[in-house]
């Protein structure tokens, strides 16, 4: 049980500062929680005082933001100053990560939905590029190929075709963002899709006029 | 750069023997393009399987998820390139249970692509609570050099041997806290685990010359401090600081030190089968085609010291 729970407690400080910074000023409530050795609580009273610490713990940031950013590049660049606030809450609810890519910016992206349902979060725009961002990300990951042999139902929408509901006039808002731009100005709420189409290599995406044009390429 | 496959040339661990490949790339989505405009640019292409699929988590069915268009670009390379695999899930020094799962997906990989050998690290990722539920540490984290430690990476390189009978190697560390207390150094630690086990070492000079800076002590003295006749594959990188101390980044082309540590470890190295070159694609902005190349070719002219 020690070396599990000693690997437990340095994996729970390089995820942590906060409770790096709490084992340095009071060590025993800290080294009480877990199952460790004399020698196992010397050596993690040690290494909260090492630089090489912070590099880890600045590592294991870098290292589990990498997906978000990657993956949901659009979101973060709304997010803004926001952004590291609104991680650092996601990680405190959501510590099991597991560096699957896909797993996380799904997490995250229903926790920011969630975010501006409450209003905790408040931008014009993110509730739509979150959807997009993360529809994207799903037909990426989906067997294409496989899908295109037996995805043929004229009864509902392609498994490889997503409509995203947008509140703004999607083509002005992506060429800006495209940018890392915000729109100029913010133009007039609606009722808009854009429509993502993974069925060719290349991921296509096609604005829609309004809503109830969407029931014409529903059966794409 | 000419494509030199020593078909003649072996490199003996323990009973075994393997082919000595010549210089290769890890493989990263940077590469795709690059693998495509210049075929037989490298010997070998090394890959890390989990970058393939996703997995759903222990337990789950249809657990790995090969992701279709990754695995396209992958069945391309290994119809060009004898193929060798760099894990980083069999978390060898994880207290908690051991993956089997994972290494039966490995035994299937290697039917698959016939792996030259195969290799992982010297630390672990995954964690587990006292439920046996496991999540991943975020980075590699190094294990405490102690005999208990010792005992349970041996049980667990014998049971990936037991399962998967192509050459296995163990990578050194790169760390950044340094334990207390420990029982064994380092070197002591991979010699014994590789004759308990009769695994192979991939000496990763960059994480030695990380660690030499970060730690301060004698990147020369630490290799030779290695049983040398058992390393089967070396690594090469460039990295950068971070936070005031130097990270094994694969941040673009190999510092000059790193090339120096190469010329002074060939020699030594005799069962040496391949140099395998690493960066990660956000820094192949540094490197771009031409020093991608440049860095093989510079390997090459080392290795063909050696090996011609």
């Amino acid at each position: 049980m020690s070396l599990l729970s000693f690997q437990k407690a340095l994996t729970d400080l390089i995820a942590s500062p906060q409770l790096c910074l709490q084992l340095r000023n009071d060590a025993a409530a800290v080294l009480s929680r877990y199952d460790l050795t004399g020698r196992e609580q010397r050596r993690l009273q040690t290494v909260v005082y090492q630089q090489g610490m912070s590099v880890s713990c600045t590592l294991y940031r870098v290292n589990r933001i990498t997906p978000i950013y990657t993956m949901l590049p659009y979101t973060c660049f709304l997010l803004g100053g926001q952004l590291m606030p609104v991680i650092e809450a996601f990680w405190a609810i959501d510590n099991r990560s597991d560096l699957q890519f896909k797993r996380e910016i799904n997490i995250f992206g229903e926790f920011l939905l969630q975010k501006l349902l409450s209003r905790e979060i408040v931008n014009p725009y993110l509730r739509e590029i979150v959807v997009m961002e993360l529809a994207m990300n799903e037909l990426k990951f989906l067997p294409r190929e496989s899908l295109m042999e037996t995805g043929d139902d004229e009864t509902s929408l392609h498994p490889l075709v997503r409509l995203v509901p947008f509140d703004h006039p999607p083509e002005p808002l992506l060429t800006a963002l495209a940018g890392m731009k915000l729109p100029e100005r913010e133009e007039d709420t609606g009722e808009y899709w854009l429509m993502l189409d993974h069925r060719e290599e290349e991921l296509s995406f096609r604005a829609l006029p309004h809503k109830n044009g969407a029931a014409a390429v529903a059966g794409l | 750069m000419s494509q030199v496959l020593s078909t003649a040339r072996v490199g003996r661990l323990y009973q075994q023997t393997i082919p000595q490949l010549g210089v290769g790339l890890l493989y990263n989505p940077a590469l795709e393009l690059y693998l495509d405009a210049c075929p037989g640019i490298c010997d070998y292409v090394e890959i890390i399987p989990d970058m393939f699929w996703t997995d759903r988590g222990n337990n789950t069915p249809q657990r790995f998820e090969e992701i279709e268009s990754w695995m396209k670009v992958l069945d391309k390379i290994a119809a060009q390139y004898p193929l060798t695999s760099h894990n980083i899930s069999y978390s060898l020094g994880s207290a908690g249970i051991f993956d089997k799962a994972y290494l039966q997906k490995m035994k299937e990989w290697h039917e698959r692509y016939r792996f030259k050998w195969h290799s992982d690290h010297l630390s672990f990722v995954k964690v587990h609570n006292e439920e046996q539920e496991e999540h991943n540490a975020g980075l590699a984290v190094p294990v405490p050099y102690d005999y208990e430690v010792l005992d349970m990476i041996g049980g667990r390189i014998n049971a990936i041997k037991r399962s998967i009978s192509t050459p296995f190697l163990v990578e050194n560390n790169v760390y950044f806290i340094d334990l207390p207390e420990q029982e064994l150094s380092e070197t002591a630690f991979l010699n014994e685990l590789s004759r308990d086990t009769s695994c192979g070492l991939l000496l990763d000079i960059h994480n030695v010359y990380t660690n030499a800076v970060n730690h301060h002590f004698d990147a020369k003295a630490f290799i030779a401090q290695l049983e040398l006749d058992k390393v089967i594959e070396i690594h090469i990188a460039g990295g950068n600081e971070m936070a005031g101390m130097y990270t094994d980044s694969h941040a673009g082309p190999c510092p000059p030190e790193v090339w120096e540590l190469l010329d002074y470890t060939l020699p030594l190295v005799p069962n040496l089968c391949g140099i395998t070159f690493e960066f990660h694609e956000s820094y192949f902005h540094l490197l771009q085609f031409d020093g991608v190349t440049r860095e093989l070719n510079r390997a090459k002219a080392a290795w063909n010291l050696y090996h011609t």
